[in-house]
Formats: structure tokens, C-alpha cells, sequence
């Protein structure tokens, strides 16, 4: 009855619903994770939340979700995972984390996808030249790269705009452009639960649905 | 009667040891004090969080295992973890013991069995049926999860508000400037208001609505220790109800599943008649009058037999 909402399941899961990285697939997920906030509590960003109930409704209340207007994940740290008692978050190496190693094959831990808002990006809608996601995004080569053009602005100066967008492939929703866009109440950046790696029917590009094991 | 070396004392220590562990792990689980110690050991022998997550997931996690030995020291003394262990028990106890200003006489009702204990089985058989169906939801009142994220995520807001200035940006990462919890003020109503309840029914929800404490109390129905009363002396003063944590009834016949090995009682009897050992031949009045077991035997259902049980 809990369930009825359908927070859970492939078809219709909040786009908010980020889990830490390591987490299982969210039906596993909510069979395990006791709401102790252990993972909360040593989060570094302070990214890791309380879930609220508009994110996965009752079922999910005070589970850890990342909120990057908060905070962003950081890429050498899998401090949340160490501590679960339950394996709600298993526990995994920083370099599982960043797919480095043995772990090449796997491929990072993506946590969501980063989308830009081309409606409140400052060089898409404004013509106000911006690099801030383009600067901060950690992956190599970067996930987020930009188009250069030269336009006229309102006033009829000439300008250089870098105008930015995401490369799927890449990106692996550590979040921090969205905590780093100067457009801070609804970011232009903004990182959603698609793509993320702990579930195969939730991921974006066909070419990562493939069962680990096999590849 | 009032030596040091009371029962009572020692569980006071225990009580203040395993607060302040808890304390210390939720403060050394913090990203710059976390050298790879385990901090999570309390969630780990909390038997209640290995049952469910078991009972969803059909294995038990790493190292829930431990909960072990908490079964064991359940099975031998009963529902020690609660009045011993637990830091949340020991948290309503001081809170309960802060507010007291009652006579004698109305704390001994406030502690007297009452019906609505039976509340937390109830709870605790629901909390497991969901369990069992797939989604844990003991979390939200297991005293343990409850009180590490209401410190956690409710008041270290507040204690890092006092240590802003001093060393809190030391501690965070770069870019962060405080730490903020969406919804922490529900959870630390949720808090707050089991804490202040104790000023009205003392240890409301270890009696009430504790899951943990239901389950503990479900296999504690027949220690191997356990707390008897010397018919003999007792003289039904009910003084032992007086600062009775449990509200167990240990001036009638003991309600084991309820009795959080708090010793209190042993303290208060003026008789010595309250003693917490092994089992024995308790010496009930069956034992001491021979008669009055032929008079069982031969004529079942007398007057003899109802007055002499």
C-alpha cells in the first residue's frame, strides 16, 4: 500500500531521487536502508539529505538523497558507503567510484546525468558569457563542453559565448555544476536520476545497458 | 541496603559508558575523524535492524551478525540492552528522572502496568510485516536509527551554529559554508516530543512504542536470570514501584517481557525480599505448605488450590 504511489518502479521515479554512490537499485535500496543517517552525518559536501515527501513519498521519508543545490559529490570520497550498516549503500573504493583500475571495464559510478536549461542559461538566453560549469565539471576529458559564437548582444557589442552542453558518455552526475551555476535557485545545470548506474532500466545511452558481467 | 557497590551504581556506569561511546561515534564519524574505525557498531548489534533487513532481503549484511550477541544476552538476563545499553533509555531515564517532582505515591501509579504497552508488539509485528513485503520502515522508530539521525541531521545543526566561528570551516569541505538538513525540523520534533513526554508517563516510548524493545521484551520471556520476589517477606509496600522503570509489575507477578533489568526495584524493597538469580525453587506458598499440594492434586479446582498458586 506504501508502494501504491509508484515512486519506486522504472515507469514513473522522481527525476530528484539521487541516490550516494554505491547504492543498490532502489526496490533493494528501500529493503535495506534503516533512515539512520550515518551516511548523512559524514557526507564532507553536506549534499546528502533527508529525503522529504516529494521525492519518494512515505515510503522513502529521511532516506539519504543527494540535493546539489546543497552541496556536489565529491570524486575522491566514498565515506557514505564505508559506514551503512546494512548495504543499503554497498561499500566501494574510490576507485570503483571513478572506474579507474580494474574497474576500467565498469566504468565510473554515475549517480544521474547533468542536463543544461537553455531557457535560464546565461549564454544560451542572456548572450552574458559564462563558463562556470564548463570550468568546474572534474571529469577527463570533460563532460561538459561549449560551442564558441560570436554574437552581437543587446546593447550591440560584439561577444564571445561559450554556450555549454553535456556529453552523456562522460558526465557521471557529481553535481557540481548544478551547485556551481550562477543561476542558484533553479539551476541552468541541473543533474537528474537518469543514467544512473545502480539500475539498468533507468540508464540513458543504450550502449551502457549492457549486463557488466558480459562486457 | 545503601552501599556503593549497588547493582543500581554499576548500571548507571554502564548506562554513562555506552552513552558517551555513542556519542563518541557519532562525533568521530565526521569526514576528517574517520580513520577507518568502525563507527556503526551500536546499528550492528541492534538485533532488530539484522531481523528486518534479513527478513527483506533474505541474508544478513556484513557485520549485522554481531546482533548475536545481543540475542544471547537477551536469552540469559532478559531485556538488559534496554536500561543497560540503550542510549536512548538512558536519555528518557534522565529526562523521566529530571522532570520528577511527584510524590512517592503518584510516581508508584505512573509506574504501574498498563494496558496500552502492548501498543509497541503491535507496532513491531507491522514494522516486520512490512519488512517481510519489501520495504524497511524500522528506521523510523528503532531507538537507535531514531536518535542518531535526530543528533545527526537534528541537533548538530544547533551545536555547529555554537562552533561557527571557531573551527567549522576547518571541518567542512571547500564550498561549503554550513551544513543545512532539508527536514530536519520534523525530525527533531519527532524528537523532541518523545523526549518531553517523559515529564508526563515516564519512558513513554520504551514502554509504548519501542519495536526494538518489543522484540527484546518477545524473547526475554523466559531468562535465565531474572528479578523474583520472596513471597515470604514482601509485605506489598509497593515501594518497589517507585522508581520502576519498566512498569513490569514487580509487586504482583513479574511481566518479564516488560522488565528492563533496571534494578531499581532490589533497591527500594525494605524487605530484601526482591532478588534478580538464577531460577529456582521460588518459594511460593505450594512449596512451604505440603498439604496444599495434595490438596492441588487430589481436589483440583477447590477453593485451596485458587488460594495457594
Amino acid at each position: 500500500l506504501i508502494r501504491s504511489n509508484g515512486k519506486v518502479n522504472d515507469a514513473n521515479y522522481s527525476p530528484l531521487m539521487i541516490r550516494p554512490p554505491g547504492s543498490v537499485a532502489e526496490a533493494e535500496f528501500l529493503k535495506k536502508c534503516i533512515k539512520c543517517a550515518q551516511c548523512i552525518r559524514v557526507c564532507p559536501t553536506n549534499v546528502l539529505q533527508p529525503t522529504g515527501l516529494q521525492e519518494g513519498g512515505i515510503e522513502a521519508l529521511w532516506t539519504p538523497v543527494l540535493n546539489f543545490n546543497v552541496g556536489h559529490c565529491q570524486q575522491k570520497c566514498s565515506l557514505c558507503s564505508s559506514v551503512c550498516p546494512t548495504g543499503a549503500i554497498r561499500e566501494i573504493s574510490v576507485t570503483e567510484k571513478l572506474g579507474f583500475g580494474k574497474f576500467k571495464q565498469q566504468g565510473p559510478i554515475r549517480l544521474g546525468t547533468a542536463f543544461i536549461n537553455r531557457s535560464r542559461c546565461l549564454p544560451w538566453a542572456n548572450e552574458i558569457p559564462c563558463i562556470v560549469c564548463q570550468e568546474v565539471c572534474p571529469i577527463a576529458p570533460k563532460a561538459i563542453q561549449t560551442y564558441d559564437e560570436e554574437v552581437k548582444d543587446t546593447f550591440g557589442n560584439l561577444v564571445v559565448l561559450n554556450k555549454p552542453f553535456i556529453i552523456p558518455d562522460l558526465c557521471t552526475g557529481c553535481g557540481i555544476c548544478q551547485k556551481e551555476c550562477p543561476v542558484t535557485d533553479k539551476p541552468a545545470a541541473y543533474v537528474t536520476a537518469v543514467g544512473e548506474s545502480r539500475s539498468q532500466e533507468r540508464r540513458l545511452l543504450l550502449r551502457y545497458r549492457t549486463n557488466p558481467e558480459e562486457s | 541496603m545503601k552501599t556503593l557497590f549497588r547493582l543500581t551504581n554499576i548500571r548507571i556506569i554502564s548506562q554513562v559508558v555506552f552513552l558517551g561511546l555513542f556519542l563518541f561515534a557519532v562525533w568521530a564519524s565526521w569526514t576528517t575523524r574517520i580513520q577507518g574505525y568502525p563507527v556503526s557498531r551500536f546499528l550492528e548489534i541492534d538485533l532488530l535492524v539484522a531481523l528486518s533487513t534479513a527478513l527483506s532481503t533474505g541474508h544478513i549484511y556484513r557485520f549485522l551478525g554481531w546482533s548475536i550477541l545481543l540475542l544471547l544476552l537477551t536469552l540469559l538476563f532478559g531485556r538488559v540492552f534496554c536500561n543497560w545499553m540503550c542510549p536512548l533509555g538512558t536519555l528518557h531515564q534522565f529526562f523521566g528522572w529530571l522532570f520528577n517532582i511527584r510524590s512517592v505515591k503518584e510516581r508508584q501509579d505512573q509506574n504501574r502496568y498498563q494496558p496500552r504497552q502492548i501498543i509497541k508488539y503491535s507496532i513491531l509485528f507491522i514494522l516486520l510485516i512490512i519488512a517481510a513485503s519489501g520495504s524497511v520502515q524500522i528506521g523510523l522508530l528503532d531507538p537507535i536509527a531514531l536518535l542518531h539521525r535526530s543528533v545527526s541531521t537534528g541537533i548538530s545543526v544547533i551545536w555547529d551554529s555554537v562552533m561557527s566561528g571557531s573551527f567549522t570551516n576547518l571541518q567542512l569541505a571547500p564550498g561549503t559554508a554550513e551544513r543545512i538538513f532539508t527536514g530536519s525540523f520534523w525530525i527533531g520534533i519527532v524528537f523532541v516530543t518523545i523526549i518531553v513526554v517523559n515529564i508526563w508517563h515516564p519512558r513513554f516510548f520504551c514502554r509504548t512504542l519501542c519495536p526494538l524493545g518489543a522484540l527484546l521484551g518477545l524473547l526475554s520471556v523466559f531468562p535465565l536470570f531474572r528479578i523474583h520476589r520472596d513471597l515470604e517477606l514482601c509485605t506489598d509496600c509497593d515501594l518497589c514501584l517507585t522508581r520502576c522503570e519498566g512498569a513490569c509489575s514487580p509487586e504482583g507477578s513479574i511481566r518479564l517481557s516488560e522488565c528492563v533489568v533496571c534494578m531499581n526495584c532490589i533497591d527500594e524493597c525494605p524487605e530484601n525480599a526482591l532478588s534478580f538469580s538464577l531460577p529456582r525453587q521460588i518459594s511460593t506458598p505450594v512449596s512451604l505448605h505440603p498439604i496444599s499440594i495434595v490438596a492441588t492434586l487430589s481436589l483440583p479446582g477447590s477453593l485451596v488450590s485458587s488460594d495457594f498458586h
